[in-house]
């Protein structure tokens, strides 16, 4: 088995009486595009900021490159990035002041010009001296994700990341995770957007209110949960609903319920 | 390792670079400077006069010198352990640990030690606590010898209850936060109650019964002074001469208190991350809510009373109706703050009457606090464009003409406060024997009172959009202190030629009340018409996507 860099075993997470997440366990490894779905309050988010070293596991163990982020934390966060929903920024530093102070937090040598291409890239030069609370909403999306891009981690969380993008801006992003898992790195992205994970990914891990539903590839998602050719929507209906709810019907089930088959 | 690492260095520096860069910007604009000159102005009139009197008084005797040292000496070390006692308080459970959230964003996911993170955190401190305790220096620079062991004083002094506060949030984080809480909570009430039995015992002595000089003869003692012991080289430093004669003991052991707790705040080493993000997340939401309400969000309201719609009337009714059912729902806390404000106003002559009769005690009081229902309320009943900052591209897209928008954001502040004042005036009246003649028709001009405040209100607000949550340090402080300036100048112009109208109709038209009323109530109705107007051009012209990113 090549190694993780990954590994998540037995990794939950409780507050008071409410468990958020149950005994997870799944791995990444290099060039994986993983998408983790599942409905709100599944667990997701929490799961992310764990592996990001935000907030420490109740029990089980998170290695990202075989560190613990709990027992080694600067190392495992060496090797990862996480971009949260609706990313904050420092409103008052520019946007190549975040560029600078990020090359500098993951040691970034020489980064100029890397800044410079990101920032071509996903359509910011002319920002380059803007404030950051001078950015819109997308512009501040596109502003973290190059800061992500910048010291080249091996392992990238995107958490929704296509909230507030223009169209190019999906593109650009697109091709560049598609370009991180060519280079190895492994991709895990948290997102509502079944069609674009499906588009993008080549894992799938579905959580259900912190239980692990399915982990695995896209074509053994279709396998246990629909046929072939199924949307990932269907793959994600039928491992998320419970027997006999709409989330089950097929299209030609629908269609009948609500008459529009007669019509 | 390094302490604190070079990226976070730079993060500090460059933060402190963009607040200065703002400023320029900020003078760049007419607005901007103007309201930085103001501003300036303001701040120097508060320090200039005591900056003079340094070199223009005649110093004072050296025994005069020798008594007030001593003096302070005795007496600031309750001060600092009053600071403690209030630090320890207030920490509830993880609030020390709050950092901005686009530090959570990017420092905590980063490589960086939790240690490192703390020592970040606590040097960053160090800049607005240079500020505080210099200004604070020049305005207490007589309780000690020298201006400059004062402010080091006052600088280490600050920085060690907020290490202190740091080591009790983070103990929460260490042991069972909930308990610990309480834990603290009890620890702060005992000390508290040793301390008053204390100056109570100590104080016996005392033949004039002045409490400072029952604390000072408590400090004389040597319970006293064991208790105050760990504050002491606090109050020495502030208190002596010089940093290098009889202030270098007491500075080396200040220093090697505070560098004591951080290495106890790094040593406890707690898995602080996940309360810092959820206490950011806190604090970002309350800043919030004080931007929306004015601080007073957040507490019961009559969520279950309805109202019925009103009429439309071009657009007017249904805003109104909005904003009324949002005042009703708010009036539990409005009631709140009244109530405070009646005890605040209240108690302290009742307390001191000993020979008036009570009406006479409180008949001064009760038309203050008329007055002050009407200046104070607003910032409370927050039902105007303030409320609805977040909201002005909706407004902005209804099919209302701007003045009727403008007019129902001000016409129901101004009506539910007068609703409040009325009545509360005619009681007065009556039980406090003011026996103003025809008090009642007095209630129209409330009303146009109310509104004209509320419209000034709202001039300064869309003239000066600030968002607390962001607002960018000096120049939101300074734009602040202009806008409520200018606000309470305009409100004296305008209520002073109305009440001046008044006196002129009184004089000359046979010494008729209602006839003055009728004629300060119909200019205060002329100038909250323009004032509504002016509301209304500003609220048509204002463009949420320029003003909110550049003033956020």
């Amino acid at each position: 088995m090549p190694d993780a860099i990954l590994e998540v075993s037995d990794y939950t997470k409780r507050y008071g009486d409410v468990l958020a997440v149950d005994r997870l366990s799944f791995r990444l490894e290099a060039g994986q595009v993983v998408g983790l779905v599942g409905p709100n309050g599944a667990g997701k988010t929490t799961t992310m900021r764990a592996i990001a070293g935000i907030i420490p596991p109740s029990s089980g163990t998170i290695r990202v490159g075989g560190h613990d982020v709990v027992n080694d934390p600067v190392e495992a966060k060496r090797r990862l990035v996480y971009v949260p929903d609706d990313p904050k920024l420092f409103d008052t530093l520019s946007v190549q002041e975040h560029l600078q102070f990020t090359a500098s937090i993951y040691d970034v040598r020489d980064w100029k010009p890397k800044a410079e291409v990101l920032l071509e890239r996903f359509e910011l030069t002319p920002k380059r001296s803007a404030l950051a609370r001078e950015l819109s909403r997308g512009m501040r999306q596109k502003l973290a994700i190059c800061c992500a891009y910048l010291h080249e981690p091996k392992l990238v969380m995107f958490d929704e990341p296509m909230t507030g993008l223009d169209p190019l801006g999906i593109r650009t992003l697109k091709i560049s995770i598609q370009e991180c898992a060519a280079r190895g790195a492994s991709v895990l992205i948290s997102s509502h957007l079944l069609a674009l994970v499906e588009d993008l990914t080549t894992h799938l891990l579905i959580l259900e209110s912190g239980v692990r539903r399915f982990a695995g590839s896209l074509a053994e998602a279709r396998a246990s949960y629909a046929t072939d050719g199924a949307s990932l929507e269907e793959v994600f209906f039928r491992a998320t609903a419970a027997p006999g709810s709409i989330a089950n019907a097929t299209p030609r089930e629908l269609r009948s319920a609500d008459g529009s088959d007669n019509a | 390792m390094s302490l604190l690492p070079r990226p976070l260095i730079l993060l500090i520096w460059l933060r402190l670079r963009a607040s200065l860069r703002l400023l320029g910007r900020t003078a760049r604009t007419p607005k901007g400077l103007a309201v930085l000159l103001v501003g300036g102005v303001f701040i120097a009139m508060g320090f200039v006069p005591l900056i003079l009197s340094l070199f223009i008084e005649r110093p004072p005797s050296p025994e005069a010198v020798a008594a007030t040292r001593e003096r302070s000496l005795l007496l600031l070390p309750f001060g600092i352990l009053g600071l403690v006692l209030l630090s320890v308080v207030r920490t509830a459970g993880d609030g020390a640990l709050a950092f901005l959230q686009a530090e959570v964003d990017f420092l905590f996911p980063a490589p960086f030690t939790r240690a490192q993170l703390l020592l970040y955190k606590l040097a960053q401190r160090v800049v607005p606590l240079l500020w505080l305790s210099l200004f604070v220096s020049v305005w207490v620079r007589r309780l000690g010898q020298a201006w400059l062991p004062t402010w080091v004083g006052l600088l280490l002094t600050l920085w060690f209850v907020h290490i202190l506060s740091l080591c009790l949030a983070l103990a929460g984080q260490k042991f069972e936060a909930r308990r610990f809480a309480l834990w603290r909570r009890v620890a702060a009430v005992v000390t508290l109650v040793v301390v008053v039995a204390g100056v109570l015992w100590a104080g016996r002595a005392v033949e004039s019964g002045k409490p400072l000089e029952m604390v000072e003869a408590f400090a004389r003692s040597t319970p006293g002074w064991l208790f105050t012991l760990p504050t002491l080289p606090f109050a020495r430093t502030i208190c002596a001469a010089g940093l290098t004669s009889d202030g270098l003991l007491p500075v080396t052991l200040a220093l090697l208190i505070n560098v004591a707790l951080i290495v106890v705040a790094i040593r406890l080493n707690a898995h602080w991350l996940e309360a810092g993000a959820e206490s950011s997340q806190r604090l970002a939401a309350r800043a919030d809510e004080i931007r929306r309400t004015g601080g007073f969000g957040g507490g019961a309201s009559f969520s279950g009373l309805r109202m019925p719609m009103f009429p439309r009337f071009g657009g007017l009714g249904p805003l109104a109706w909005r904003q009324c059912v949002a005042g009703i729902r708010q009036g539990l806390r409005g009631l709140f703050v009244l109530a405070i404000m009646v005890a605040v106003m209240v108690v302290p002559p009742l307390l001191s009457n000993r020979t008036n009769s009570l009406p006479g005690a409180l008949r001064p009081i009760g038309a203050i606090l008329l007055c002050y229902i009407s200046l104070f309320l607003p910032q409370v009943l927050r039902l105007d464009f303030r409320a609805d900052v977040d909201r002005l591209d909706l407004l902005k897209g209804l099919p209302v003409s701007p003045f009727l928008v403008s007019l129902a954001q001000v016409i129901v502040p101004a009506t539910l406060i007068t609703g409040i004042q009325a009545p509360l005036g005619l009681v007065l009246n009556q039980t406090l024997g003011w026996q103003i003649p025809g008090l009642a028709y007095w209630i129209p001009a409330a009303f146009f009172a109310n509104l004209l405040i509320a419209s000034l209100e709202n001039i300064a607000f869309l003239l000066w959009p600030q968002r607390t949550t962001r607002g960018a340090g000096v120049q939101f402080a300074m734009s602040q202190v202009v806008g409520q300036m200018l606000k309470l100048l305009a409100l004296a112009i305008l209520v002073g030629s109305a009440v001046a109208v008044g006196v002129g109709a009184f004089v000359l038209l046979g010494r008729s009340v209602p006839l003055a009323a009728v004629a300060v109530a119909s200019v205060l109705a002329l100038e909250s018409a323009v004032t509504v107007l002016i509301v209304s051009r500003l609220f048509a012209a204002f463009d949420p996507a320029v003003e909110q990113a550049a003033d956020a």
